[in-house]
């Protein structure tokens, strides 16, 4: 308990000092008339003594045990990585297209099932979508190469 | 014409079938994409304005209607379920409905969800009926230094009510505003931030935040905790309230119908800032505070009752001024003004049809909404016993075209992932999303009300305290910060809650 | 073999008509990138005509919403598409003008656009609480004179047409006001319906309402003439000051090097959508102005409006912070 909430409070106490020292940047103006820059300035400074007394805090705390059970992280970190790449991929792909392949990787990869019913799942819920939101509710979703 | 006489003719017209089917597809569609995340009401009735071009004035008005509190009653579901919030205003739901899920009284959420909406909105329809006149004009008396002081008033209210540490709780809300202030500069319109980014110009999107930290986040904790299906195998108990839940959802329930109406009629409050007021306020209020986040049905009564109520609140400005407290309602007023319908002081007089027959669908289409949504919670608690490896991905691609199709743009993806991590990071270091949710809205406006006030007094503060209104509230934040200080017994009643690991 | 003769009959045509593909424009879809998210009055106003000018192209109008940095990304995207008049943007004046002169961040200027026509207004007005002691322009000006830097004014923000307009008349009448900034025209009308600001400057459609009810009394709008809905009301053009007469213009916009036989077929497509009196009744319903302009005249009428817009932004330091 008390190495992560020494490790989170560090990280913001960084994180503050830093858009602390970005606000700066801005234009202050005055108490009274207050410039773009007024508002970020406070709000990263207080942001900074909050971590920092949190800092203390952690520091100061007893071991209070609390384990966590652990994470698959390889899991975590391969579902936002095939995210991301879903979203770099969209727009040129298309939505039918893009939604197969990320369906396909839970389905396959993450889930370990067999090819037919991860690539029958993954088909038909990428088109059943596609005609619920894009033709029923007349959602925005890129058509792809076939838009033609 | 009287009320009753009046309520009587908009029966009449809304029992006209092609109205009544309207009323139908409106809330059977705003139930719909209530449950799916991301999707919104705006969204939605503006892609659905130009169908209504071949239908009544009437007709297109009970629909549009329908759709935007029929949302409300769906937003919930998604978040009981799946702690995933189906609807923004359905965020604070999350915090105990799926706690209850878990517990296995998934059934008795769904059901105290759908009765607080169909008591809040039936409520706040007679409320519009008998009000909405005298109410306008209080609503306009709320200028910028009126609205800093309300806002001032919800913080100091909500700092002492989230779980676990208040240090932890203040440094998101800290986050929560310095993340607002990204983007063009309200009042000097000076870009903040953007370090050249165009998009960035419009500051970080609240749908693709609120996606991220609740939902992604969510469903990534999940994946990583292998979970199969054992978080929801505990067997499901009934499912409608027990009298227990009864007793103690009444009062709560009460209370966040009054709030969250009176939140409604003032200028951009929208339906998500009553919600978090109501779960402040009834955690303030409970007996045994620690039970909330655990399952509390009080929390879960309260805010459902709340966005139903300021759903309806936010229809008096525009029934009776023309103007639109909020962007679903603006939605709203283009539909009237396509069909040439001006709404306003004068709509009762000129269109008494479409004043009284609107109200008068609303009763019916909560009606509709409850024998609607009752059945449909057998059918949604089976969706817990879907497999978790089904699920996940469509509960993932629901998130992904919900973002999207918001503004059409990658980038809000983008955004939702990024913030998917951090959420992820944040339970994991037993910090709590909400606060920073709720700052990152109330911060904008908080800036911006001060910033107006005071370049309308030319500088001085004492626009604060020479308006009454403003005053009130700026005194009633102090005795709120201060109470607890002077009154032993009332701190130690609001003494830290323990601060509850990652979920 | 009539088939066959038929489809070789077909084919040559085609190859000769190849070179001149432009009078056949458009074979698909074509895409309008609206810069703002649905539900506002841009998009409104597209989806109202969307069917007749589809209709008159002969080929499906897709609309596409692309929100984002106050229209900037959307129209970023059309300024880089490929000009082949098959994306096009959807948008109003001031992202062509204002935008690019105010945020510094905005990389693309008028010249990346081709100008293809422009065919509504939305007015802008500035006006009073009803009860007011000031009934016309002039004694509200007056006012100003003897109160300045006194009397306040809301604008629908920073960078929109409406702050502008007070900018151009403070100019105009050599006065000088506290400006206070709102988000949009309903939250300025209900600052001057409250009595927050003592002036208020937002486009008609937003209060067009309370103008019908009596609750404010607009003093003067921007449009070119007299208003159909608002006879009785001058226009700033009338009070000498055609610069200070910014209004929400509908327009549609190519990428700048679209050929010219495509800008005319899109005009004329605009045009005859312009003259179906169902498009102009929905259009005038939603408390606009049907106003068509083909290619030359918009791009006449932008780039004067830019120049003003220039001129101003520059004296007042937006732009470079």
């Amino acid at each position: 308990m008390r190495g992560r909430d020494r490790a989170a409070a560090a990280v913001l106490l960084v994180f503050g000092l830093l858009a602390l020292e970005e606000a700066r940047k801005l234009r202050f103006g005055a108490v009274a008339k207050p410039g773009p820059g007024f508002f970020p300035v406070v709000l990263a400074a207080a942001l900074t003594v909050v971590c920092a007394a949190l800092l203390i805090v952690a520091w100061r705390a007893r071991d209070g045990g609390g384990d966590v059970a652990g994470l698959a992280w390889w899991k975590i970190a391969a579902t936002i990585v095939a995210l991301f790449a879903y979203a770099s991929v969209l727009e040129r792909a298309g939505f039918v297209i893009a939604t197969f392949g990320l369906l396909l990787f839970f389905f396959k990869v993450l889930e370990g099932q067999r090819w037919l019913p991860a690539l029958a799942g993954s088909l038909a819920t990428a088109f059943v979508t596609y005609v619920v939101f894009k033709v029923w509710l007349n959602v925005q979703l890129p058509a792809g190469p076939w838009s033609g | 014409m009287d009320v009753l006489h009046g309520l009587g003719y908009g029966l009449g017209v809304t029992l006209q079938p092609a109205n009544l089917l309207a009323c139908f597809v409106g809330v059977f569609v705003g139930t719909l994409i209530g449950v799916l995340p991301g999707v919104g009401p705006t969204a939605t009735m503006s892609l659905l304005l130009p169908i209504t071009f071949t239908m009544s004035p009437t007709a297109s008005i009970i629909m549009m209607a329908g759709i935007y509190y029929g949302a409300m009653y769906g937003g919930s579901t998604t978040s009981v379920l799946v702690n995933i919030p189906g609807e923004a205003a359905s965020v604070v739901t999350c915090i105990d409905g799926h706690q209850m899920a878990r517990q296995g009284r998934a059934g008795p959420a769904l059901g105290i969800s759908a009765i607080a909406s169909f008591i809040a909105g039936t409520f706040s329809v007679v409320c519009i009926m008998l009000l909405a006149p005298p109410l306008t004009s209080v609503a306009l008396r709320f200028g910028p230094p009126e609205i800093f002081g309300l806002l001032l008033l919800g913080f100091t209210m909500v700092t002492y009510l989230t779980a676990g540490s208040k240090l932890k709780a203040v440094a998101m809300a800290l986050l929560g505003m310095l993340l607002g202030t990204i983007g063009l500069d309200p009042i000097s319109a000076s870009p903040r931030f953007t370090y050249g980014s165009v998009t960035l110009g419009d500051g970080l999107g609240l749908v693709p935040i609120i996606m991220g930290l609740f939902g992604i986040s969510e469903v990534l904790l999940n994946i990583g905790a292998g979970v199969k299906q054992d978080v929801f195998e505990t067997r499901i108990k009934g499912l409608l309230p027990s009298r227990d839940d009864w007793r103690r959802s009444s009062a709560p329930l009460a209370r966040g119908t009054v709030l969250g109406f009176l939140l409604g009629i003032l200028p951009g409050m929208g339906a998500i800032i009553p919600t978090f007021m109501s779960y402040a306020l009834e955690k303030r209020l409970a007996r045994e505070p620690d039970r909330f986040g655990k399952g509390a049905i009080e929390g879960v009564a309260g805010p459902e009752a709340a966005n139903n109520a300021a759903t309806g609140g936010s229809m008096i400005p525009l029934l009776t001024l023309g103007f639109a407290p909020n962007v679903a309602m603006a939605v709203l007023l283009g539909a009237f003004l396509i069909h040439g319908v001006q709404p306003g002081p004068l709509l009762i007089k000129e269109h008494p049809e479409i004043f009284w027959g609107v109200i008068a669908s609303m009763y019916v289409g909560n009606a509709m909404l409850l024998v609607l949504n009752l059945p449909l919670i057998g059918l949604w608690v089976q969706v817990l016993r879907v497999p978790y490896g089904i699920l996940f991905p469509l509960i993932l691609l629901f998130c992904l075209i919900g973002v999207y199709s918001e503004h059409g743009n990658v980038w809000d993806i983008i955004v939702m992932l990024a913030f998917g991590a951090i959420g992820l990071l944040m339970k994991r270091f037993g910090f709590d999303p909400a606060p920073l949710v709720l700052a990152f809205v109330l911060g904008r406006m908080t800036e911006e009300s001060i910033r107006q006030s005071l370049l309308m007094s030319g500088g001085s503060f004492a626009i604060l305290l020479t308006r009454p209104i403003a005053l009130a509230f700026i005194v009633a934040a102090l005795l709120v910060a201060l109470l607890p200080l002077l009154l032993p017994p009332v701190k130690r009643l609001l003494r830290t809650v323990p601060p509850d690991d990652t979920t | 073999m009539r088939r066959l003769l038929a489809v070789i009959v077909t084919l040559v045509a085609l190859t000769i008509a190849l070179p001149v593909a432009a009078q056949q424009y458009p074979t698909r879809p074509v895409e309008l990138i609206i810069p703002f998210a649905t539900g506002g009055p841009t998009d409104t106003a597209f989806r109202i005509i969307q069917p007749q000018l589809a209709a008159s192209l002969g080929q499906p109008i897709v609309l596409i919403n692309k929100a984002g940095g106050g229209g900037a990304v959307g129209m970023d995207l059309v300024a880089k598409a490929k000009p082949d008049g098959y994306t096009l943007a959807a948008t109003v004046r001031s992202t062509v003008t204002i935008l690019p002169a105010t945020q510094p961040d905005v990389t693309y200027k008028l010249a990346d656009f081709a100008a293809v026509g422009a065919f509504a207004f939305d007015s802008g007005v500035i006006l009073v609480k009803s009860g007011a002691p000031w009934k016309t322009l002039e004694e509200l000006v007056d006012h100003m004179k003897k109160n300045p830097g006194k009397v306040t004014y809301g604008s629908a923000g920073l960078g929109t047409n409406s702050y502008f307009n007070m900018e151009l008349l403070q100019q105009a009448y050599g006065v000088t006001l506290a400006h206070v900034p709102f988000g949009g025209s309903g939250p300025v009308k209900n600052a001057v319906l409250g009595g927050h600001v003592v002036v208020g400057a937002a486009s008609l459609s937003a209060v067009l309402s309370v103008v019908r009810s009596g609750d404010i009394l607009p003093l003067a709008t921007s449009a070119t003439k007299r208003l159909a809905v608002a006879p009785n009301v001058p226009t700033m053009t009338e009070k000498g000051h055609p610069d200070a007469s910014l209004s929400t213009w509908m327009e549609l916009y190519a990428p700048g090097k679209t050929p010219k036989p495509i800008v005319d077929r899109l005009s004329a497509a605009l045009e005859k959508t312009m003259k179906d009196p169902a498009a102009v009744a929905a259009i005038e319903k939603a408390g606009m102005t049907v106003e068509h302009h083909d290619p030359a005249g918009t791009l006449k009428l932008v780039e004067r409006e830019n120049e003003v817009v220039l001129r101003l932004a520059k004296k007042l330091n937006l732009g470079k912070q």
